[in-house]
């Protein structure tokens, strides 16, 4: 530990921080424009100019690292001057776009010529006009009002290490650009935008839009996938204007992905219903919410007393809230009195690493997901640790992801192929001798592993679980999909699951259908209609005597329910999620779209069926806090769930192929969506929407099939066709389709892995 | 004398200048001839060699060749053509009359006078590319000494005792800088040479490095040893081919020969040295940019602390020295400290290299002992303003210097005084200025060299600089305002004071010397809307002044356009709508009778 003395104020701190760091901790404000707290200072601004005694030059502060006695001078006349000149030089160069700029009111530009009194400029000003680029989807990048700040040029190197922007050509004609000024084509995941601090980079679904003194800020948690990552909804008038972030809120660092910047518009959607819908024949009749009660009520009670408790089944969707979770559960179980709960989660892998525990690691295992996809966020703080160890990740997947960028090591290749390497590394890592046993090594010396798997796929579980075995102090993240995926099986949504955790036993869903014992569904947000897992089973469902569907949208599967409630999206409602990291994170209302949550859905059914259940979250979590053990001592604002970690007797579960077609399919993803929320944002769904199926260049040359081509998949008497993509990553003989958006569920329903035939279609 | 024996050895200028000249085409006529028949009879048997050599310094008169008989001194020949080679061979070589018509006069030898040709002493007499005739001449004899009887820290007592002060500019203890850097923790240390010259007018670097490239290698290697690095890199301009080639024979040869790589001169002590070349940015002649550069990122500067001492290349300790400073070092190694302590002045020691370039009559390549005044080097080595003009300022470093007026002419040449007196040592580049040299245009010169260079990273330089040079631009085209100087002087200050690199803290200074010393000269743009030199096209008014005119005629021949009309014993008379204002008729007029 070190003193300094700031403008006079004596202030302890460790020795390896910069002045500016100092200076925050002892209260005093020094003025920034280039500096960001993710970012490595950079001292391109020259904004934070300070004295420093006995030192003739003067110091960035956010450059300049502390030393014992320094006495530190943050303002003063000379210090006034330059800085007054900088912002002038700016200024000169500078459009006077303030009144049509999304930027004004919360500019920094703004905000320092305000501070430092700038009230003339001596020179002539020189605005340039160049035109607007709009061939980024997301982002509008106004060139002309860009100050070279770099910090936009600084994100997507050191944080997203994809490098698609940086400085071009030299002097006055620096230019931020891609490269060779192709168009953007990135992972549109808005970093550079939200680090602009003019109006330089902005945000097209916000543009033009509203004023930041007109909104409404809340902060809660997004719930776009499992990351939980903490958002600032902008609102006024209960729309939501605009999604943004901040570094010292939650656990993301201000790190958000393209759905949380830019797929918000699905909350505002116009296509969202009001009212709940009957169907009557063929066509669906709008009714009021008590009436939909009724009806649900009456149904539910005359089927179970026709049929017994157990004619009732639920399907949960991982997306609602801790609390409304535990109260469907409860439903279902104290006042229907059925187990017959199911979800697409699984128990079966639990959370144990954090964020935390990636930054600090120095050797990450990705096994088999596309992480940036999936889980933007945990991806990011993969890339932020792989590049400041420069090395230290090994990524197994089928083809190249982004991770490629900064992976030591990258296994790729055909799925059955990959599969026999991932099984020789985890032998070697439980000891044998074989081609895998330098990078078994690894994570075995390694102070701090990491392993991120996929918990959807058993075999990949059971990798996962037999590294945690050999190498108890590896952490495991389970890389989950939706928002609260642990969280409702935590509260006893799961198959098979009862709240904490506790184990019963039930037959599948597909039993119970094929043996025709359920007459009657409630589908609590859960899209089966376009979800593989489901495929079996739809039908029949669609054929039982009522199906109940709540979901915000009016979805494929409430297309096929007798009775639909809209309901609303984690932006309207309190509760809580847990997310990958088994953190319990509160979400607050920020806007009311006129439809009710889930819980008042279930609280007004029960009540009708003579059941007092609260939906009051507040009553509510103080009920889990008591029946559920688990969550007994969790602090419901970001504390973490402690999950018994017990590997016991593993039964050696492989992944397996289906089929035996001449290409090997495996689940890939579509960019930027996740195919719940995001499948109604039109901004998103403008980019991609439509399914395509990846092949390899010489496949596609093989079959004579270019770009945007009609091919069809052919397996076990399922023909479907899709759109060709080429991806020149794709090994020769695999073949990929999105398992996270609509359109392939019939082909999926096949398996896990498939042997699949293309069939050229004319069209 | 001549220290050769018993060949007949003709030594040609082929540094950049001389090959420009047409060396290469002399060096094939002397060595034809050579051949030719009955030759060797007129030279009596004697054994003939034609060498090339490096810059011999008085670049404006070449090609230079120096004849070289055994037993005689040796003879320099001035402004040599293939076509006067068949008659030096016979008439000298062969009956050893010199060819008085085209030897080198008096003023050739005086510009040698006051010189110190002490770093530069074997460049022009060594081939450059022959690594045993560098070794003949002394070479590598230094890092001989240095390793097998010298400690690492004796050898830096030592160049700190020599008083060593970098010659790329900056001026810093070199045996100092060493020390911060030997002091830094870790294994892998580097050692750059910064062989980027970007000044405009500066070529003591390139001239060594072309005329005498082992002596660098071998300078490099004594820091090596001293400091602890093992890896070395000279990071030259790309705009220096001659060089670049000259340095990667060099480095091979030598590596070939031992002197670099593993076990140098069979002892544990390893250095490996690497050419990377520049990309056409002055800024990366700034230590951080350059490092920057070799790492394979753009050129920009960056903080310091941390200092490259302490982490620089790849984030290890690194030691970045220039040419020239790297040239000294095998001499105070063999000479000793004291030897070279008694050269210069007490806090300026040894001596320096500059380029004279500008109004002067001898430009060229010198090296002078510290402490000769700046009017000895432009008056006894430069000979002088040409065409009988009178001298009016004097650039010294470049595009980051000052000027110095008439008055300060005695001001002694050494980091220190020079400072004092608001110009700076630079890396030796001297512009000569007469009276035809309009001041702001000098600065506006200058400014808009660092303003195209600026990196663009900091606000002060980047945009400053620019705005700066808008105001010169509207200064020289008749757009001044009052108030202009007292803006320009004002966004000078801070740009000097808040620029992020040498570049930017630089820049404002040929600006502010010449507003400081030539300010009448500023007014006269602004106020009078004139340009006293007759430099500045759009303040001229392009009539001839019947008083002073001389009616010889020589604008009438001059002009490009036939806009003028001239009859023999009139007056000439400038037709305004032919004039193209290319100012040939003002540069050409010996008596300033243009307005």
């Amino acid at each position: 530990m070190v003193t300094v003395k700031i403008d006079g104020i004596e202030v302890q701190v460790e020795s390896n921080v910069t002045i500016l760091e100092a200076a925050e901790k002892a209260g005093v404000h020094i003025p920034i424009l280039c500096h960001d707290k993710i970012l490595k200072p950079f001292g391109a601004c020259r904004v934070c100019l300070v004295e420093v005694k006995n030192n003739p030059k003067l110091m960035t502060a956010c450059t300049t690292p502390v030393a014992d006695g320094m006495e530190i001078t943050t303002t003063n006349e000379k210090l006034a001057k330059i800085r007054k000149t900088l912002i002038e030089l700016l200024l000169i160069n500078h459009p006077l776009d303030c009144p049509v700029c999304d930027k004004g009111g919360e500019c920094t530009l703004q905000d320092l010529t305000y501070e430092f009194g700038v009230s003339q400029i001596r020179f002539d000003p020189k605005p340039n006009d160049t035109p607007v680029d709009h061939t980024n989807p997301f982002i509008e990048r106004d060139i002309d009002r860009c100050v070279l700040c770099g910090r936009c040029v600084r994100i997507c190197d050191e944080v997203v290490n994809i490098q698609a922007i940086s400085f071009q050509n030299r002097g006055t004609d620096t230019v931020i650009g891609t490269a060779f000024n192709q168009p953007w084509n990135c992972e549109f995941c808005g970093q550079c935008m939200s680090v602009c601090p003019v109006g330089s980079l902005n945000n097209r679904v916000y543009l033009f839009k509203n004023r930041p003194w007109n909104l409404e800020k809340t902060e809660t948690v997004c719930g776009f996938c499992s990351c939980g990552c903490t958002i600032l909804v902008d609102h006024e008038d209960n729309e939501v204007y605009r999604i943004k972030e901040e570094y010292d809120l939650g656990v993301n660092k201000g790190l958000l992905c393209v759905k949380g910047r830019f797929g918000f518009e699905s909350f505002n959607s116009v296509k969202r219903e009001k009212n709940p819908k009957i169907k009557t024949g063929e066509e669906y009749k709008i009714i009021s919410n008590e009436e939909a009660y009724k009806v649900a009520a009456d149904k539910l009670t005359e089927i179970k007393n026709k049929y017994g408790k157990d004619a009732v089944a639920f399907i949960v969707s991982p997306r609602i809230t801790n609390e409304e979770a535990f109260i469907v559960q409860k439903f279902a179980r104290e006042v229907i009195g059925t187990n017959y709960i199911f979800s697409s989660e699984s128990a079966d892998c639990l959370p144990e690493g954090t964020y935390a525990d990636v930054e600090a690691s120095d050797d990450i295992t990705v096994l088999n997901i596309d992480l940036t996809e999936a889980n933007p966020i945990l991806g990011l703080f993969v890339r932020m640790t792989a590049r400041k160890n420069e090395g230290g990740l090994r990524v197994f997947y089928p083809k190249y992801t982004a991770l490629k960028r900064v992976a030591s090591e990258f296994y790729t290749g055909k799925p059955s192929e990959l599969i026999s390497l991932m099984e020789s590394f985890v032998k070697a890592i439980e000891g044998e001798n074989n081609g895998c046993s330098e990078a078994a090594a690894k994570v075995r010396n390694a102070q701090k592993p990491v392993i991120i798997f996929n918990p959807y796929s058993k075999g990949d579980v059971t990798l996962a679980k037999r590294i945690k075995k050999a190498v108890p102090a590896a952490k495991l993240i389970p890389a989950k999909l939706k928002n609260n995926s642990q969280g409702i099986v935590d509260m006893g949504c799961s198959a098979g699951v009862l709240p904490g955790l506790k184990k019963t036993e039930i037959p599948s869903l597909e039993e119970l259908v094929a043996k025709d014992k359920i007459k009657g569904f409630v589908i609590i947000g859960e899209n089966i209609a376009v979800n593989p897992s489901y495929y079996r089973v739809v039908d029949s469902i669609q054929k039982s005597e009522f199906v109940l569907v709540t979901d915000p949208y009016f979805t494929e599967t409430a297309k096929i329910s007798t009775l639909y409630i809209p309901v609303a999206s984690f932006v309207e409602k309190n509760g809580s999620f847990t997310n990958l990291e088994g953190r319990v994170q509160r979400i607050q209302k920020a806007v009311d779209k006129q439809v009710v949550s889930d819980a008042k859905v279930i609280k007004e059914i029960a009540l009708l069926m003579g059941a007092s259940l609260p939906d009051d979250v507040g009553a509510i979590e103080n009920m889990i806090k008591q029946e559920v053990e688990l969550y007994k001592d969790v602090d419901f604002n970001g504390g973490l769930v402690r999950y018994p970690y017990i590997i016991d007797d593993l039964v050696n579960t492989v992944s397996s192929f289906v089929g035996n077609g001449k290409y090997e399919l495996f689940k890939g993803s579509l960019r930027f969506h996740s195919g719940t929320y995001t499948s109604w944002s039109p901004d998103l769904t403008k980019v991609y929407n439509d399914i395509m199926l990846e092949i390899s260049e010489e496949d596609s040359k093989e079959l004579n099939v270019n770009e945007n081509d009609m091919l069809a998949v052919e397996i076990d008497g399922i023909l479907k066709k899709f759109k060709v993509s080429i991806d020149k990553y794709m090994p020769k003989g695999v073949v990929s389709l999105p398992a996270n958006y609509k359109g392939a569920e019939a082909v999926f329903s096949k398996g896990e892995y498939l042997r699949v035939n293309l069939v050229k279609h004319e069209r | 004398m001549s220290t050769l024996n018993d060949i007949i050895e003709v030594h040609i200028c082929m540094g950049t200048a001389g090959v420009a000249s047409g060396g290469h085409e002399v060096m094939e006529a002397f060595e034809q001839e050579f051949k030719k028949e009955g030759v060797p009879v007129v030279l009596k048997e004697r054994n003939c060699k034609v060498k090339a050599t490096g810059c011999r310094g008085l670049c404006a008169r070449d090609v230079l060749v120096d004849i070289h008989l055994p037993g005689m001194e040796p003879i320099t020949y001035e402004h040599v053509t293939p076509e006067m080679v068949p008659t030096i061979v016979q008439e000298h070589i062969g009956n050893g009359q010199v060819v008085e018509k085209w030897a080198a006069k008096k003023d050739y030898y005086d510009f040698y006078k006051l010189q110190k040709r002490y770093v530069l002493k074997n460049c022009g007499k060594v081939d450059p590319e022959d690594i045993d005739d560098y070794i003949a001449h002394g070479g590598y004899e230094a890092i001989k000494k240095v390793i097998r009887e010298m400690t690492p820290e004796q050898v830096i007592e030592e160049v700190k005792k020599s008083g060593l002060r970098g010659r790329g500019g900056g001026g810093f203890p070199t045996g100092v800088k060493w020390g911060f850097c030997r002091a830094s923790k870790g294994d892998l240390k580097y050692l750059i040479c910064n062989a980027d010259e970007g000044d405009p007018g500066a070529f003591m670097d390139r001239s060594v490095i072309e005329g005498n490239p082992h002596v660098v290698i071998e300078g490099m290697l004594i820091a090596a040893y001293a400091i602890g690095c093992k890896e070395g890199y000279i990071y030259c301009r790309a705009e220096y081919p001659l060089a670049i080639k000259r340095v990667k024979k060099a480095i091979k040869i030598a590596e070939e020969r031992g002197f670099l790589g593993k076990n140098i001169l069979g002892t544990n002590f390893e250095f490996h040295l690497h050419l990377k070349e520049g990309a056409g940015a002055f800024v990366c002649g700034e230590e951080t940019a350059l490092i920057a550069s070799i790492e394979g990122e753009r050129g920009m500067p960056r903080s310091r602390p941390p200092f490259p001492a302490v982490r620089g290349l790849w984030g290890k300790p690194t030691n970045v020295n220039n040419v020239e400073t790297f040239a000294n070092l095998p001499l105070i190694i063999l000479d000793g400290a004291d030897f070279y302590a008694s050269m210069g002045t007490e806090k300026s020691k040894g001596t320096k290299i500059f380029a004279l370039s500008g109004k002067v009559k001898s430009t060229g390549l010198v090296e002078v002992p510290m402490g000769i005044t700046v009017r000895q080097l432009i008056f006894d080595v430069g000979g002088g303003i040409p065409k009988k003009r009178k001298f009016k300022a004097v650039q010294l470093g470049g595009p980051s210097g000052g000027c110095l007026p008439e008055s300060l002419l005695d001001t002694p040449i050494d980091y220190d005084s020079l400072i004092a007196a608001g110009a700076m040592m630079g890396s030796g580049g001297v512009v000569v200025m007469d009276e035809t040299n309009c001041m702001v245009n000098v600065a506006q010169f200058f400014l808009t060299f660092t303003q195209r260079e600026s990196c663009g990273k900091c606000i002060p330089c980047r945009i400053g600089t620019k705005t700066m040079l808008d105001v010169l631009n509207r200064i020289t085209s008749g757009q001044g305002r009052e108030g202009d100087i007292e803006n320009l002087l004002d966004l000078a200050q801070d740009i000097k004071t808040a620029s992020l690199c040498g570049l930017g803290q630089t820049a404002p200074n040929p600006v502010i010397t010449t507003i400081r010393y030539f300010r009448h000269e500023y007014e006269a743009h602004i106020r009078d809307k004139k340009c006293p030199a007759r430099e500045c096209a759009p303040l001229i008014e392009f009539v001839v002044a019947d008083d002073r005119c001389k009616k010889c005629g020589i604008c009438f021949k001059a002009c490009p356009v036939g806009a003028i009309t001239w009859e023999k014993g009139k007056v000439a008379y400038i037709d305004k709508s032919k004039c193209v204002k290319c100012r040939e008729c003002i540069v050409n007029c010996p008596f300033n009778a243009i307005d």
